[in-house]
Parts: C-alpha cells; structure tokens; sequence
C-alpha cells in the first residue's frame, strides 16, 4: 500500500496519496513514516491546514529532522513565490538611477555592464553568474577586471551624495572589522555600523550589517531592532527578513522567524540559507510538545495569537485545527506588495518618471505633460512629486515624531494640483493604504508580538522625517539646485547632454550617435584612446539605464529640449527622399538601374555614417551616382536610388549593404551632409504609353527581348552563370510596360550588356521605354552582329 | 547644410569666458570657424616676450578631423617650418574628437616652451637646435624681437 502511495506521489497525484495514506494509517495503525507521507502529500498538493497537522503528528510518533520538512518548504515557497514573480521583476527594475540592483544600495564603484544597467563593482564580483541582474541578458563577467569604472556616475554619486560616501567608507571600516571575526573586532565593527548610520539613518545596508553584527555577539534583541529598521527602509530587499528570522529564531520565535523566512524566500526563491532556517524553524513550531493544558494554550492563542497561528486562524474557515496558510501568506505578500509599490520615496530616485519610463520608450511625451505642470514659483516637479509621494503614501495619522526640520515634511502640493499621472499614483497609495489598514484591522488583537504588519505604519512615518531631514532623499538634490550641473551630464564630443548615453568598456559615456562617428574612424575611445575593438564588435551598445533614468528625472527640461533637437535631426533625414522633388545622401560610385540588387561594402566613415542614418531613420534608402572624376560636379547628373534590404557588420565596423535599384533621378543641385553628398532631385518616371503606341511598343519589346535571349546565348558559358548568379535570369517581357520605370528586363539588359557606363546613364535618364527600346535595338544588334563574325 | 555645430558655438562660448593665460583666440566675424589667435611666447622660453599670432580652422569635418593650426607670424623654432605648420602629433594621428580647440592651443603653447628637435618639421632649424642648442635659443630670440615685438601683431 504505501508503496502505491508512493508512487502516485512521484507522479505528482497527491490526491490519490492522501487517500492511499489515510487508509492505511485507519487500516494499520499510524506510524512515522505514514504521517510525513501523507503530510508531504497534503503540502505538495496545497492543503497546508492539514498537512500541518499530519506534520504535527508525525512529530508525535517519532524523531523528525528538519531535513525531513522539505517538500512543505518547497511547498510553502512555491506557494507565496507564485504571487511575486511579477512583483519580483518589478522591483527590479525600478532599481535604477543610483541603486544597484543587487544590494538596492546607492552604487558604490559603480559598474556598466554591456547590456547597460549598472551596478556596485563588488556586488557584480559576488555573482557567479553570466548573466544580468535585472534583465538577464549575457554579459562577459570573465572581463569585469577589464570594466573601468563609470566616470559619469562616479562623478555625480560624488557630489549629490556625500554622506552617504562618508557612511560608505565607515562601513567599509566596518566590514574589515566584522570579517576578523573575534568579539573585539565585532564590537568595533558595531561602532564603526553606528557611525555611519548616524551619517546616512537611510541606508538600509548599514542597518543590516549591524544587525547582522549584533546577532554574531548573541544579542538577538538589537539584531531584530535593527532588522525591522531594514525592513522599513526596503520591503523588497529579501536580505533584511532574512536578518530579522535570523533574530527571531535566535530569541526563540520561531514563529516570527518561519513568517520572516517565508517572507525572504517569497521575494527571492534562490535563499538557501533562508531556506535551511525556515525548515528548522518549522521543525521547532512542529515539535513543540503539546501543552499540559490544551484549553488554556487554545484560548490564550484566541486571545493573543502570534502572526502564525493568526494566518492559521483567519483562514482556516470552520475547518479543524490547522489553517489553510496559503491565502493568508498571499495577503502578506501582497502587503509586502504595497509597501514596495509604495518605496519609491526611500530609493534613491522619485517614482513617477521611473514608471513612465518602464512604459516605453517614448515616455517623452509623458514627461513634457508633468513639465507642463511646473509651479509658477519655479519649484521643480521632482521635489514636489516624491513629497507628494511619501505623504500620500504614509496619510499615517501619527504624529510625526523626531522631525529635525517639520516645515519640509508639509507636501506644498494639494491633490487638486495633481497631474492625471500623479492622480493615479494616490489612488494606488490609496488603495495600499486600505488594504493595509484591513491588514492591521486583523492585527489589531496582537499586542506583544512585533509583526511585520505592526511596523509598517511606523515605519512610514519615520520614513517620511527621515526623508525630510536626510540628504539621502531623491529631493535633495533639488534642494540644492546648484549641485544640479549640466555639465556634469553633458557628451564630450557634441558638447551636449547626452541623448542615448551609451558607456564604454573603459567607463566613459558618450551619445550613441556621437560614439558611433569616431568609431567610424578608429576603433579608440576619443577621451582614453582605449581599444574599443571588443565593443565595437559586439554591437550591443546598449543604453545607459542609470544615466538616461537620471536625466529623464533630473534634467527633464534640458532633456526634453535634448531629445526634441534629436528628433528635429531625424525628421530632416526622414524627409530625405519623399516627395516628387527631395533632398537625398548620395553614395558616389557607379550607376545602378531600377530593380537590379547592387551589394555594396561600406568601409569609408562618412558612409558608414550615411548608412546608419539611413537606418535609423527608417528611410533605408539613399541615392547612388556615378562618380566623374573629369567634371567639376563630382558625381553625375542622374542616379537611381538604393533602397536598403540587408546590412551585415564585419567586427570592425565595416559592412555589406545589400540594396536594390528603386526610382530614378535628376540632380538638380548638390550639396553636403556630415560629410558625405547629398542632392536636391527631382524622381523621373516614364511618360505614360498611349494605347495607340502599345501595339509598336509591345512588338519591339518582343523583338528586343528574345535579341537579348540571344544574345545570352552566344556568352562563354562562364560569364553566362556570373551573370546569372549576380543578376538573376532574364526577367520575362511585362505585358503591360506602362509603368514608372517600365519592364524590368530592359533594366536587367543595361545592367548586363557591356555598355560604355556613359551610354548606360543617358539611358537611365531617358523618361520613354519607347526610347530606351530603341537605344538598346542599335546596342543588342551590334553586338549580336559582332557575335556572328 | 546645417548651422554652426553646438558643439563649436560651446566652444566658443567657454573660450570666451575662461581663456587661457597667455592666448587669446576671437572668431573671426565672417566666419566662426575661423580663429585669430594671438599666443604670448612663454616665459623662460626664447619666444618670451613675443606674441605670435596664428589661424585656427575648424574644418566641416570638425570634430572628427582636427582643427588647422598655422602660425602666422615667423618664428624660429624645429618643430614650426618656415610656412608656419606645426608638427604637432594631436594635429594630425593623435587627434581625438574629445580634444578641443583648448586642448590644441595649450599644447602649441607647450611646444613653444618645450620644442623637439627629435621629431622636427624644419629639418635645418633642428639641426641647429641639436648642434648647437645655444646658438639656436639666440637664433629664436632674434626672431622673436624681430618678428613678433607685440606692437607688431596689431599692424600686421
Ligand atoms: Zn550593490
Ligand atoms: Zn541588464
Ligand atoms: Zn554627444
Ligand atoms: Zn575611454
């Protein structure tokens, strides 16, 4: 029997395995191994209330390890992990600016790495992975002793954050201490923690350390102070449950530590560690003996009930004795939800714009909409928008206590100023708000035990004073507009701020666009003349998150005008041959005719240059003539244009552009762009056929068709096949040659016929296939006439 | 096709109002590419107490390309032929676009404080300069009170 229920676990049918194990426990009498057999089936099939149970008694009938427990850890984190895999990602990616995405810290060393987010050097050296933090793209980590630090950033984490900079290096101090090991050296390790939390109160990090500090030197009651402030500070960091299950379990609650332990596992699955105390502390709840006076124990949990027996209680509807734990584990992390969503104001960077720029990308517009709303007192939006935020977000009724500076603790922004943006925003505050209100409504029996629950009000009102008297905040740097230099954000090469910062493997920012033309002419970096061959090669430029998330945030009018001159560019190239007459880049070099694929490879600068635009403008397409190197005007009066089906890149940024003949033109006058030629043309097209012409017209396209057919013929075999692997077969005649460039054959004909390329663009320009006809009659005939003799 | 670069007018702008000791550089009033530059020649170098004037020309290409440089005035120095060019490495394959028109003229400055007879323009001027290096400094300041007296720079 136990081995059908076995296996109708193995194949994931827990049902049956309940009901197979039930059985035998009434059948044969209850045993150790039945109990955890049908409490592992109970877990793994979602039925925690009982499965608890069934652990329980399996205690009771023998020694259970905490090794034993793991299908309902397994089990538990499946569960509440289901409901944070979106969240997960979204807490990730509103750390950006001047967080890592790591340790959720300000950047320390900060790093780009090739996908373009960036990171503290130290966290990127603790991954063992080959792969993004927070998008998971592929970087190559075997060379992050090759990534130069980013000076940008660098430069501005400088200036805008000095405390935390001088907090930073205490903590350093700190960490030498703490990884010495003996109690003198912990003891130091504190003092240097609470320095610098005294320097920077927000720094979650330092908060954590210390906790971790004072729980290496037993003493678990400041360890858990100290981790609930983590808490508060970042609800999405996993590490700061950790500490604080780390705390509860070394005081011995381990209930409050199982909940915590659950709680980091829920926002990061891969805990081990977290995952390793969960268990034991499970194993210390389900072992505890039964109490000596059932009723009593029962009733005082009615009365005072932990956070564990609480969600047990609250959701365990009329059932028996243990709770169905998942749904209220779901309303946990969904308060955990809220108080992230509700976290914009602790990180370094205010919410609004973050959220406009996960969007998409054209968060442009959305930012002129909030730039419209600039107060008249000139105040910037940045500095009202995060008050408004943290104030909406913590509506505490508390008092506001320690409050070095209450005047700025007074959001100057009343609801009624509210962009629709921000509008949104507090109704979803709201709503967190509500919801956690139910939440602590539940809690509200709880009296002794601190809960996650209990401190989030709390927490959100220190949070506000400290925003408000902290430099740390987002705001500060409005408060000190004069620490807001352009120039700080400002590409060396354009001399203006930076639209599209891309940053080198050598740690310099530059504009995309800007990068791109010298490295067009050598494959350096313009500031340290450092190889960018490797780089260049990847062709993954990518953004600069960080960098364009704080110019989007705290230049935003000097970035709107930014991108406005970006675009004013680009709608100049990609007015770029529309139109009947039209300015179009012209790639000097030979003629091409309508229809016919003309591969090119690209390897001068400014055609690289040219290509590019092309590209990026959407317009894929430029004109091509021929060169005259005897005329003054330097490339011929007509041309045909390219239109753009393929580019491959060699490494070094040379590359085969694959196009094909479109329309034809006239030049009417010349002139030049970013080096290369450009011309104001006129697009030719043949003038219609009449029906009287079409008879003359069809039967001399016969005739000079199969001409050329012959003329195929008599071509040695091997030019014959170059031709054709070049040009393609002979296209057929076109039954109706009223076209704008007319039958395509006759195009295939002056492309391939060894012609004077002098005869081939008079031919070009000639506006008649009626013409055209003609001209190639006198051509095929001659050299058929030739052929014979 | 397009106006003058932003990056040319920054330029400008900032050269305008932080010039460099010494130099003195004004977009000529037709043509913003094109720079008078007057440089004082350095103390404690033969062109001491002469000022040199010189054109800078920024070329369409600018900045990918490097500015044109020439002294105007003459002067007696290996790495300056008797046209005015200048051998100047960030002139011509060391040139990077994050250098600027700064840049250019602190280092022409810095050549005339240090000239380099090892990688000459003027090939007998640096012969001079490597045979008899005193004879060569008075040769310089010579010329330098004979062709770049201050008075003689506004009369030019
Ligand atoms: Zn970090
Ligand atoms: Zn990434
Ligand atoms: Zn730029
Ligand atoms: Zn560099």
């Amino acid at each position: 029997m136990v081995d059908l229920a076995k296996e109708a676990f193995s194949t994931n049918n827990f049902g049956l395995a309940v009901d197979i194990y039930e059985r035998t426990i009434r059948e044969n009498g209850p045993t150790l191994e039945l109990f955890l057999g049908l409490a592992d089936s109970l877990a793994l099939g979602g039925n925690f209330a009982k499965a608890f149970q069934s652990y329980k008694f399996a205690y009771r009938y023998g020694k259970v390890t905490p090794e034993k427990l793991k299908h309902l850890v397994a089990s538990l984190i499946k569960s509440v992990k289901q409901d944070l895999d979106h969240v997960g990602s979204q807490i990730k990616k509103k750390t950006c600016l001047f967080t890592c995405g790591y340790c959720l810290g300000l950047l320390a060393d900060p790093v780009t790495v090739p996908c373009g987010h960036t990171f503290c050097r130290h966290c990127l050296e603790k991954d063992k992975s080959n792969y993004c933090e927070l998008c998971g793209s592929v970087n190559y980590r075997g060379k992050l002793k090759h990534l130069n630090s980013n000076f940008v950033l660098t430069n501005l984490i400088d200036k805008w954050f000095p405390n935390e900079w001088k907090a930073a290096r205490l903590k350093k101090d700190g960490n030498e201490f703490f990884a010495k090991g003996s109690k003198g050296n912990l003891i130091h390790a504190l003092t240097m923690y609470t320095e610098a939390i005294e320097v920077s109160p927000n720094d979650h990090l330092l908060w954590s350390n210390r906790s971790h500090t004072h729980a290496s030197l037993d003493q678990f009651e400041d360890a858990l102070a100290d981790a609930e402030m983590v808490i508060k500070l970042k609800p999405q960091w996993p590490k700061g449950y950790f500490r604080k299950g780390f705390a509860a379990y070394g005081l011995g609650k381990y209930e409050d530590a199982a909940v915590a332990f659950l709680q980091c596992l829920a926002l990061d699955q891969k805990a081990t560690s977290a995952k390793d105390y969960l268990s034991k502390a499970l194993d210390k709840i389900l072992s505890a003996l039964p109490p000596d006076d059932p009723k009593t124990e029962a009733l005082q949990q009615r009365s005072n009930p932990t956070l564990l027996q609480k969600l047990v209680e609250n959701n365990f509807s009329g059932q028996l004795l243990l709770p169905d734990i998942t749904n209220t584990l779901q309303d946990l992390t969904r308060a955990v939800k809220d108080a992230i969503s509700n976290t914009g104001s602790t990180s370094y960077e205010p919410v609004p714009l973050l959220e406009s720029k996960y969007k998409e990308h054209s968060s442009i517009d959305k930012g002129t909409e909030s730039n419209k709303l600039k107060l008249p007192d000139g105040s910037s939006l940045d500095h009202l928008e995060s008050h408004h935020l943290f104030n909406s977000a913590t509506s505490s009724p508390l008092p506001r206590k320690r409050s070095r500076n209450p005047s700025l603790t007074q959001s100057p922004l009343s609801p009624t100023h509210s962009s629709p943006q921000k509008l949104s925003k507090s109704v979803i505050d709201m709503n967190a708000s509500s919801n956690k209100a139910q939440l602590a409504s539940v809690e509200s029996s709880a009296s002794s035990n601190k809960t996650l629950l209990d401190s989030v009000e709390p927490s959100a009102s220190n949070k506000k004073t400290q925003l408000a008297s902290d430099p740390m905040s987002a705001d500060k740097i409005v408060v000190k507009p004069k620490e807001r230099n352009v120039e700080d954000l400002e590409c060396g090469l354009c001399y203006r701020l930076f639209y599209q910062p891309v940053t080198t493997p050598c740690g310099h920012t530059f504009c995309r666009k800007c990068l791109d033309r010298c490295l067009d002419h050598t494959v350096t970096c313009p500031m340290c003349k450092g190889n960018l061959a490797e780089y260049l090669a990847e062709r993954r430029q990518a953004v600069n998150i960080a960098i364009e998330g704080i110019l989007e945030t705290y230049f935003k009018e000097e970035y709107l005008e930014r991108c406005r001159m970006n675009d004013e560019e680009m709608v100049e190239l990609i007015r770029m041959g529309s139109g009947q007459q039209s300015d179009i880049p012209v790639f000097v070099c030979t003629l091409s005719f309508p229809t016919i694929s003309c591969p090119l490879h690209i390897f001068e600068p400014r055609y690289r240059l040219m290509i590019r635009q092309c590209m990026e403008s959407g317009n894929r397409q430029f004109g091509m003539c021929m060169h005259m190197p005897d005329s003054d005007s330097e490339f011929s009066d007509f041309g045909c244009m390219l239109e753009i089906r393929d580019v491959q890149y060699f490494p070094d940024g040379r590359s085969v552009v694959d196009t094909v003949g479109g329309r034809r033109f006239k030049v009417l006058s010349r002139g030049k762009r970013d080096g290369y030629n450009t011309a104001r043309v006129e697009f030719l097209s043949d003038k219609p056929i009449t029906g009287e012409e079409m008879l003359v017209v069809n039967a001399l396209q016969l005739e000079i068709h199969s001409a050329v057919q012959y003329w195929l013929t008599t071509v040695p075999s091997f030019r014959r096949n170059r031709i054709i692997q070049h040009f393609g077969e002979l296209p057929e005649p076109d039954t109706n040659p009223s076209t704008v460039n007319g039958p395509n054959w006759a195009w295939w004909a002056l492309a391939v016929l060894p012609l004077d390329p002098r005869v081939q663009l008079t031919m070009l320009g000639m506006c008649s296939f009626q013409d055209r006809l003609l001209a190639l009659k006198k051509i095929i005939e001659y050299l058929n006439r030739r052929s014979c003799h | 096709m397009a106006g003058l670069p932003r990056r040319i007018i920054k330029e400008t702008q900032r050269l305008m109002a932080e010039p460099v000791a010494g130099i003195t550089a004004i977009p000529d009033e037709q043509n913003a590419r094109y720079f008078h530059v007057v440089v004082a020649g350095p103390s404690q170098s033969p062109y001491e107490g002469g000022l040199f004037k010189l054109e800078l020309f920024l070329p369409e290409e600018y900045p990918m390309s490097a500015p044109k440089v020439r002294f105007m005035t003459k002067i007696y120095h290996p790495n300056i032929d008797k046209l005015g060019r200048i051998c100047l490495d960030i002139l011509k394959d060391k040139w990077s676009p994050a250098l600027q028109i700064r840049t250019v003229l602190l280092s022409i400055q810095a050549l005339l404080s240090a000239p380099n007879p090892d990688d000459p323009l003027d090939n007998s001027v640096a012969e001079h300069w490597k045979t008899n290096e005193k004879s060569a400094i008075d040769q310089a300041r010579q010329w330098t009170q004979l062709h770049a007296r201050a008075n003689n720079v506004n009369s030019h």
